[in-house]
């Protein structure tokens, strides 16, 4: 809520020797507003007595020739329209008095104030860093005798100028009350010139922007889901057509859990299910691998189980593995036939059989053979062989 | 092609990611960042002891998430969202501006010291259906 004067209220007091300084609005203030009254008084008399819920913001004096101060207060419900202020002595003032809206609750921020002997330009003196930005900048600058403002400095506003009355113009002093939104939150010190050089008196008091209520609501929706890269968990890579070709392959590496099955032909040289595990790999091909060189083979380190229930054709068919250990649920079959110079089952487990037609080569293992061998041969090392088979 | 999912996996997800911000996070308003180098706090409002409720279609509605009425304040303007745990561990890192962002926010994207900001409902959505 950005800050405003309700310029309709600005008032002034322009008084010969009193010690009252009344301010009278034009309209009953608005609950909530800031008011501000500036005033400066010839003599050095004090405030003794400020309106109900008046605050002084910032003071300003020179000894026995000038005084001042300003004051404020959040208008209340059925605010008077009339604030007056009493000093210890009767002396002549002038002041000026303003309403402003968007004012915070607790509006004083910061305030100085400063004076000065036969000089042409007035200062307020520093604020020092305001509090945020925004604020609203009240500048009260008074001179003795009845001068005029020629600049005000840093494009302040006058909000109103007042002259005590009575006397000599000598006796009386000239009120200035002007004002400025500052923008940014640093330390600002305004300036005015008045047409003779004079006694003067200055002060500021800035006041905090009205605390804004920002309302939010939020959809929050992730990233439209990609997947890409390489998955390293419980990769299954299933074909359920037929590979046809030299060089068909299904082939790849996971970590664990790998589950290669190809339940349709692999057909032409070079068919080959190959990769490597960690664990538990399970290679399993239910179709025909024909043609020289059909492979499938591979790697692990514990639990393999091999099974080739089609016919490995060709010359260099080949079923082979190894396992490390515990083995002992290792069984590698082959329950068609190898056909062909250089059919081979070769593997080593503790316990495992190997039922097949063929050439078979094995080391170390208890094989049982249940197949026809039509002028082949056996070699064994190590271990006994059941030979149901004929020859 | 654009990957897509099951309502059930989308539940899953989305639940996965509220639940990661515990017992008694906070929404924080801050300047601009990102995730790994989140932005100066402007406002802090605490969320629910359980900050959302179950996903739905996957999407997660927040509980009540209490005002702060009287925010840190910057004088730049507050660009990122975190929900982050009690502790400050950023579980989600957002845009917030004055239309068409993630959080979307009136009274202007400045937020002075003392202001209140309030967030009136936010969903959250992991993935995409």
């Amino acid at each position: 809520m950005a800050i405003t004067e309700l310029t309709a209220q600005r008032n002034s007091v322009g008084a010969g020797q009193s010690t009252t300084v009344t301010f009278n609005y034009p309209n009953t203030p608005t609950q909530g507003n800031l008011l501000v009254a500036g005033f400066c008084w010839r003599g050095d008399v004090t405030v003794t007595g400020a309106p109900s819920g008046w605050n002084l913001a910032a003071s300003t004096g020179n000894g026995t020739n000038i005084d001042g101060a300003i004051y404020y207060k959040i208008a209340g419900s059925s605010e008077p329209t009339a604030a007056q202020f009493t000093l210890s002595g009767s002396q002549k003032a002038s002041g000026v008095a303003s309403e402003w809206s968007g004012i915070h609750a607790t509006p004083l921020d910061k305030a100085n104030g400063s004076s000065g002997v036969a000089g042409i330009t007035l200062n307020t003196g520093a604020t020092g860093t305001l509090s945020q930005a925004n604020e609203l900048v009240i500048n009260l600058f008074s001179s003795r005798d009845t001068v005029n403002f020629t600049v005000f400095g840093q494009s302040q506003s006058t909000i109103g100028t007042a002259q005590s009355t009575g006397g000599t113009t000598a006796s009386r002093n000239t009120t200035v009350l002007a004002a400025q939104v500052a923008n940014a939150a640093t330390s600002v010190d305004y300036t005015a010139q008045i047409d003779s050089a004079q006694t003067w008196v200055a002060a500021v008091a800035t006041f905090k922007q009205a605390a804004v209520t920002h309302a939010a609501s939020g959809s929050l929706a992730g990233q439209v889901a990609v997947v890409a890269g390489i998955a390293t968990h419980r990769a299954k890579h299933t074909i359920s057509g037929t590979l046809s070709g030299q060089g068909s392959q299904l082939s790849g590496v996971s970590e664990r859990y790998r589950h290669h099955d190809a339940s349709g032909n692999l057909v032409a040289s070079g068919s080959n299910i190959s990769g490597d595990v960690a664990r538990y790999r399970s290679h399993e091909s239910n179709a025909d691998l024909i043609g020289q060189g059909s492979v499938v083979d591979g790697v692990a380190v514990r639990y393999r189980s091999y099974h080739a229930d089609g016919d490995l054709v060709g010359q260099g068919a080949l079923l082979s593995g190894d396992a490390d250990r515990s083995d002992s649920v290792a069984i590698h079959s082959a329950a068609g036939d190898l056909f062909g110079q250089g059919s081979s089952i070769s593997g080593r487990s503790r316990n495992g059989e190997i039922v097949a037609s063929g050439i078979i080569v094995a080391t170390y293992q208890t094989q049982s053979i249940n197949a026809t061998l039509p002028h082949h041969e056996i070699s064994a090392t190590y271990e006994s062989y059941t030979i149901q088979a004929t020859i | 092609m654009a990957v897509t999912h099951s309502t059930a996996a989308r539940n899953a997800a989305t639940d996965a990611v509220t639940a990661l911000i515990g017992v008694s996070g906070n929404l924080k308003l801050r300047l601009a960042g990102n995730i790994g180098a989140p932005g100066t706090v402007v406002a802090t409002l605490p969320l629910s002891e359980d900050a959302f409720g179950d996903a739905s279609s996957g999407t997660a509605t927040a509980n009540a998430i209490t005002s702060d009425t009287n925010a840190a304040g910057n004088a730049s303007e507050v660009a990122n969202a975190t929900l982050e745990t009690s502790g400050g561990t950023v579980v989600i890192h957002c845009a917030v501006g004055a239309s068409g962002s993630d959080i979307n926010m009136t009274g202007g994207l400045t937020i002075a010291a003392g202001d209140t900001v309030e967030v009136s409902s936010l969903t959250y959505t992991a993935l995409s259906a």
